[in-house]
């Protein structure tokens, strides 16, 4: 289980307070797929951030399967985004300097996991990235490029999965792709949670948070593909 | 995954790590070859100061320099023991003694100067360098350019000296001083001609300046140390070659110290701008790297393992050059007699450590830069 608490994140900026996420609570269970949506800049990124142990959050207590993260020491925390978190960022950041294969392996490589090739072949297998294995990132479309972010979040089997616009960068057939992995960890009772504007998305998600200048309002609700 | 990163970025950015190297290896091949180039360049110094004559003599306190000077018959004799008594003072900064009788002698209406001498040496002195007055045979004279002359002697003819022959071995180039008039003669035979067995009246020696400071505290120090020793002698420089071998090792040592802050400086100028650069290049990296559970502790290691391992190329590449540079350009025009020009390979391993170690230390400012970088900022950048 996934517990934000009263989660406030204030930065400061030219002088004046910025409240990216404003005293924020919102529970996510194993097995959902979660989608935080809402305007440009109205905190979903900071969140994610938040949730993946890489900020801070001013106030509040953010809590995965009971842990408090951010009571955590800096190693523990390390070792938390080591071990049980997956990351897509919206500009996929992979390493110019490894190929897909590499680049798709990093997580694997940092757990010292010894069925990495096979892990690799696999999930290249199911984004349809087999043949693009050897290529180096710069060699790919936009399109590759961000399957190939994905497959690196999901290879290292997270609980959980933190993807900024996961198929922000996709044609239909890609993102459906893209969508049916997030699916599938989701229903193997991990937690995914998807900041986007996308409504296909959107109509997947079994938890939405709608977040208007860093306050969220949160619903639950059925996928649209299991309403009758 | 460590070396990984390491090696494929090495790959990656092959053209900057290139000109890295090159850079570092220009730098210490500058370092090593000034650096070898200095140390040759101090012997043949010395040995080109040595050729020049024993820069300093000893004789009785009671004596008057002035007599040694013009050589008068009112020098005080002393016996030529002493020298080796004290060659076996090690603390005394001389060395190549020579032990000297000399006295007025006429040859019709012109008068010579016989000086019957006997290098001895010191109990650690080596072979290396040798001393500068080799010894002379029994039997035979090494005459001065004028005394050659007013004896109408030639090399490998004979002279005839208070009654006794010699046979000349060598007849000295022209000085412009008194050596000019000098006959030289093995010393027993100056004190068997001369009637004064045993005896001499002056010790002549080499200063020596390996125990630094300046060179009126290295006089002062020698000085002091005679005085305790043999408090019954005194000692006179001959500053025009003290000051000259002074001065030469002096600047070849300063300008080594130079060289070596230039050298430092260099490297961490080198190493700081690169890293700078290299941390803003790689920040996405980094976020990559600290998001799937990477510590600063192994982003650093990243860098300064890198950065010791061109370094440790560099100096390697830069060392051999330098010193190969060192040998083909200065062994043409060095004097040295006894020991090779050759590519120092004891400076090798604290070469290695010097730069390693000054990159490292660079390194530390771009690490400053890596550590307050915001990974949040740069991951969510759009």
């Amino acid at each position: 289980m996934l517990t934000l608490q009263e989660v406030t994140k204030l930065y400061q900026k030219d002088g004046q307070t910025i409240r990216a996420v404003d005293q924020l609570s919102w529970q996510v269970p194993p097995g959902a797929l979660a989608v935080v949506h809402g305007k440009s800049g109205s905190g979903k990124s900071t969140l994610l951030m938040m949730i993946g142990g890489m900020l801070n959050p001013t106030r509040g207590r953010i809590t995965f399967h009971d842990r408090d993260l951010y009571a955590l020491s800096r190693a523990a925390r390390n070792r938390f985004r080591k071990e049980s978190v997956g990351f897509v960022f919206q500009r996929f950041h992979l390493l110019p300097y490894f190929t897909i294969a590499q680049n798709i392996g990093l997580a694997l490589a940092m757990k010292h996991v010894p069925d990495g090739p096979d892990r690799i072949r696999r999930l290249a297998a199911q984004l349809d990235l087999t043949d693009r294995l050897n290529h180096y990132p710069d060699e790919l479309s936009v399109g590759q490029q961000q399957r190939v972010a994905v497959a690196r979040a999901l290879v290292g089997e997270p609980d959980l999965v933190l993807a900024d616009e996961p198929t922000g960068n996709l044609d239909r057939e890609n993102a459906a792709l893209i969508l049916d992995q997030l699916r599938s960890v989701a229903a193997a009772g991990k937690i995914v949670i998807a900041a986007t504007h996308d409504d296909r998305l959107l109509a997947h998600a079994t938890h939405r948070l709608h977040l208007t200048e860093g306050r969220g309002v949160a619903a639950t609700q059925l996928p649209s593909s299991m309403q009758s | 995954m460590f070396g990984q990163i390491i090696i494929r970025q090495l790959a990656h950015k092959w053209g900057m790590n290139l000109l890295l190297w090159g850079t570092m290896t220009a730098v210490v091949a500058l370092y090593v070859f000034v650096l070898n180039t200095n140390r040759f360049t101090i012997r043949s110094m010395q040995l080109i100061m040595k050729n020049m004559g024993l820069n300093q003599f000893m004789i009785p306190a009671a004596a008057d320099p002035l007599d040694t000077y013009w050589c008068t018959d009112r020098q005080i004799e002393f016996p030529d023991t002493t020298t080796r008594e004290i060659a076996g003072h090690l603390e005394l900064l001389s060395k190549y003694y020579l032990s000297m009788l000399q006295q007025r002698i006429s040859v019709g209406d012109r008068t010579l100067v016989l000086t019957g001498i006997e290098p001895v040496a010191r109990p650690d002195e080596t072979e290396e360098k040798g001393n500068p007055v080799k010894p002379i045979k029994r039997g035979t004279a090494r005459l001065g350019n004028a005394a050659a002359k007013v004896l109408g002697a030639k090399k490998d003819g004979t002279v005839t000296l208070l009654g006794r022959q010699f046979t000349v071995a060598h007849v000295i180039a022209e000085q412009g001083t008194l050596d000019d008039y000098r006959v030289y003669l093995n010393l027993a035979d100056a004190q068997e001609l001369l009637g004064k067995p045993g005896r001499i009246n002056v010790v002549w020696s080499f200063e020596c300046l390996h125990v630094g400071g300046t060179l009126e505290q290295i006089h002062q120090y020698q000085r002091d140390t005679l005085a305790r020793l043999r408090p019954d002698f005194r000692q006179y420089n001959l500053a025009a070659i003290s000051q000259g071998r002074y001065h030469s090792r002096t600047m070849t040592e300063k300008y080594q110290y130079y060289l070596l802050a230039l050298v430092a400086t260099l490297t961490v100028l080198i190493f700081v701008i690169t890293g700078l650069q290299e941390v803003a290049d790689r920040k996405y990296e980094t976020g990559v790297l600290l998001a799937h559970g990477a510590g600063y502790a192994y982003l650093m290691g990243l860098y300064l393992v890198k950065a010791v391992f061109l370094s440790a190329v560099a100096a390697v590449t830069g060392f051999v050059l330098g010193g190969a540079a060192s040998v083909y350009l200065t062994t043409p025009i060095l004097v040295t007699q006894t020991r090779e020009v050759t590519i120092l390979w004891t400076n090798l391993p604290p070469t290695l450590v010097l730069i390693c170690g000054v990159a490292a230390v660079a390194e530390l400012i771009p690490m400053i830069k890596l550590v307050r970088l915001d990974p949040c900022a740069i991951l969510m950048e759009e």
